[in-house]
């Protein structure tokens, strides 16, 4: 009894002292500054409507992105995967990259990986047709979403099996024989007639397509492609070395086209050409932005540059976005065309770097999110087309010429 | 007592670079083997020959170090990137002393661990692949046209030369080259009379990587810019060097083995060049070098096995 009379008074003192620590700390800080508490008693609904709407922003389940890209580091798969970051931040995803590709094949492999690591959706820039059906049936079993970046599928039967996939969304792709095509052209303007080209190993689609374009030109044109070197993992010293022994071997050469720059190959195209004082005398005109390019069109180092199509992930990103929130932009895959952008004075380069990348991104937060129907139920497929038909320098511009400029370092 | 001039030493080392040389000038007498194309030509061959004297060390203990590619880039990464600091000086200091230590690390987990070199190299090359792309966010890193002048004429045929007589010191003339010689020669006779050798493979990677630390400052400065690669493509950089040093190990009854490395570079270069001049489709250079190789080291060896089947015979 008297156990219980004690466990019954220590209860009540513990209930007790509890209640006066409870009073007493509201006592403390009310009576004092009455109006301070009113601040705060607002700032917290303040802080629970910002809560709330910032939870809408976000979709209702962050879905896990995979990328099989070649390169997350180099000048055109860096912005690719700054810009998907950036999205993927403002919407509310996941995003996983997979670079450990190396060949065709390698690239079914990373798709497993993706698959296995619990992707919901995955973009794949991939290196040929072939292994399309492979990376199909691959997705089908796994009931993940698949879409294409920077490529169209050219085989007609591959074609057929890949589209006839519930899981494929579709792709986002140039133009890549017709910028091939306007690169030799924009040869013949400048006068050149020997061209030697720099150029990946056969078997690679987009490069295969550049080459095909720029074969075009020669022959509409009457150019020669006086010679050319293939390596699909060639670095600036390489680079380097093959202008030289053009220059060595080919001294009517006029003209170096380089279907892809990035990675420094373009660095080595220039820096082959200043050690044998031919900047500007030999024409250069490459596809791939790299950075520095105000500079390097200034001193006449580079004659024509196309690219700025690092944002052609964002778009097959948004179909896979958009089938995953449950609201699908279309019933069937869609193919997306995005413009190259072309740079012709330092001016431009400037304004590229200032607007579209770099500290910039060409989308900002409002514009992510109007992307994608859950946030944006008027987003319809042509409306996403236009935006990506519409996209140039000058589109970026005008949206965020005034100063509205999203800041990357402030992210 | 007057030396006696043995021609036939002279003549087989220079019968392959002339032999391309002469194919080549032939097919296209007005594009290949201008003073202008074989000045090139030399240069190209300072860096590759360079890697090779540095990785003739291991190839001659038959180690084989296959992340040589990957130190280059690495320590070529890290070097760049503090040319914009410290200029020249940090360029060449640190790429050297980067590639050393790498060359050290690598030579350490094959000390400690005891397995295979190749086993160890491929592991090493994924680890310095890796670092190579973390490093600064994985960004190229372009350097100033200012400092780069040792990667064109005079610079690397001095920086060159100074090396070659480095290595050739270094094999010929150091207690560590005659320990190297007789591990290469026979392991079990070199331990007999009291040579470590696994502390001499050790040596060689690191001595190797001061090679590779030049190479590689000298390629930053070739190219103007380094960027990282991943995916084992750095191995694909140690190949051309491993030709010259096949060459080189081939022509070392005839001369220097690190003058044969030079010579085997500096013809497969010329193929190279030769086939470009050609105006060869890009897939079909890769095939014509790729034969070459085949044909050499099939006569080579070939010509070794009959050469050992006829002294045994004889004796």
């Amino acid at each position: 009894m008297k156990k219980k009379l004690t466990a019954l008074f220590l209860s009540m003192t513990l209930m007790l002292s509890a209640a006066l620590t409870g009073c007493g700390s509201a006592q403390s800080a009310s009576p004092e500054e009455p109006g301070e508490t009113q601040e705060t008693a607002a700032q917290t609904q303040e802080e629970q409507v910002m809560q709330t709407a910032q939870s809408a922003d976000k979709l209702p389940e962050t879905f896990k992105i995979g990328v099989v890209i070649w390169s997350t580091t180099d000048d055109l798969g860096g912005a690719s995967a700054r810009l998907l970051d950036y999205a993927s931040e403002v919407i509310g995803c996941e995003m996983v990259y997979n670079t450990n590709i190396s060949s065709p094949e390698s690239q079914i492999t990373a798709t497993e990986n993706l698959i296995a690591a619990g992707c919901n959706a995955i973009a794949i820039c991939n290196y040929s047709d072939d292994i399309l059906p492979k990376i199909t049936s691959l997705c089908e079993e796994n009931g993940v979403y698949f879409t294409l970046i920077w490529r169209s599928i050219s085989d007609p039967e591959v074609k057929e099996i890949v589209e006839s996939s519930p899981y494929y969304l579709g792709n986002t792709c140039e133009s890549e024989e017709e910028i091939g095509y306007r690169m030799g052209k924009s040869f013949y303007e400048k006068g050149c007639k020997n061209i030697a080209v720099i150029t990946q190993e056969k078997g690679d689609a987009t490069a295969d397509a550049r080459d095909a374009g720029f074969d075009r030109a020669c022959e509409e044109f009457g150019m020669n492609r006086i010679s050319e070197v293939r390596n699909n993992t060639l670095t600036a010293e390489e680079t380097t070395k093959a202008v030289e022994n053009f220059l060595a071997s080919f001294p009517e050469l006029d003209g170096i086209f380089v279907t892809g720059g990035s990675n420094t190959i373009l660095e080595g195209v220039i820096q082959g050409l200043a050690l044998h004082n031919k900047t500007g005398e030999v024409k250069v005109a490459c596809i791939d932005f790299i950075s520095d390019l105000d500079k390097y069109i200034e001193e006449g180092a580079i004659d024509a540059i196309s690219g700025g199509h690092f944002v052609d992930p964002l778009f097959s990103y948004m179909l896979m976005v958009n089938q995953l929130a449950g609201t699908p932009l279309s019933d069937q895959c869609e193919q997306i065309d995005l413009n190259f952008i072309n740079l012709e004075s330092p001016e431009d380069a400037r304004n590229y770097y200032q607007y579209c990348e770099g500290d910039s991104y060409p989308y900002n937060e409002e514009e992510i999110r109007s992307m994608v129907k859950y946030f944006n139920p008027d987003m319809t497929i042509e409306e996403l087309k236009e935006i990506a038909a519409a996209y140039s320098v000058e589109d970026v511009v005008s949206r965020h010429g005034d100063g509205d400029v999203e800041d990357a370092a402030d992210e | 007592m007057k030396r006696k001039i043995k021609w036939k030493n002279m003549i087989i080392p220079a019968a392959m670079p002339v032999m391309v040389f002469l194919i080549f000038f032939l097919c296209q007498p007005e594009r290949f083997g201008t003073p202008t194309g074989i000045m090139i030509m030399l240069q190209q061959s300072v860096i590759n020959s360079i890697i090779g004297f540095g990785l003739s060390l291991n190839l001659v203990i038959d180690t084989w170090d296959f992340s040589a590619g990957a130190q280059l880039v690495l320590a070529g990464l890290i070097g760049a990137y503090y040319s914009q600091y410290y200029g020249l000086a940090g360029l060449i200091l640190i790429t050297v002393l980067a590639a050393t230590l790498l060359g050290v690390i690598t030579g350490l987990v094959y000390f400690v661990f005891k397995i295979p070199s190749i086993i160890v190299t491929i592991g090493m090359m994924l680890v310095y692949e890796s670092i190579g792309s973390l490093y600064h966010g994985g960004e190229n890193v372009t350097i100033d046209m200012g400092i780069s002048f040792l990667g064109r004429s005079p610079g690397i045929f001095i920086v060159g030369i100074l090396t070659y007589l480095l290595a050739y010191v270094i094999y010929h003339h150091t207690k560590f080259g005659y320990n190297v010689r007789a591990v290469g020669n026979g392991e079990a006779t070199a331990k007999s009379i009291g040579i470590n050798s696994l502390k001499i493979r050790f040596l060689c990677f690191a001595v190797g990587g001061v090679f590779v630390g030049i190479a590689s400052f000298l390629q930053v400065s070739y190219g103007g810019a380094i960027a990282p690669k991943t995916g084992m493509n750095t191995m694909s950089m140690v190949f051309p060097p491993f030709m010259g040093v096949f060459i080189g190990q081939y022509l070392e009854r005839y001369c220097d083995i690190m003058l044969g490395i030079f010579l085997g570079v500096f013809s497969m270069t010329m193929i190279n060049t030769g086939l470009i001049a050609m105006g060869l489709p890009g897939t079909l250079q890769q095939v014509v070098t790729g034969c070459f190789m085949l044909i050499f080291m099939a006569i080579s060896i070939n010509r070794e096995q009959a050469l050992l089947k006829s002294g045994k015979a004889a004796a």
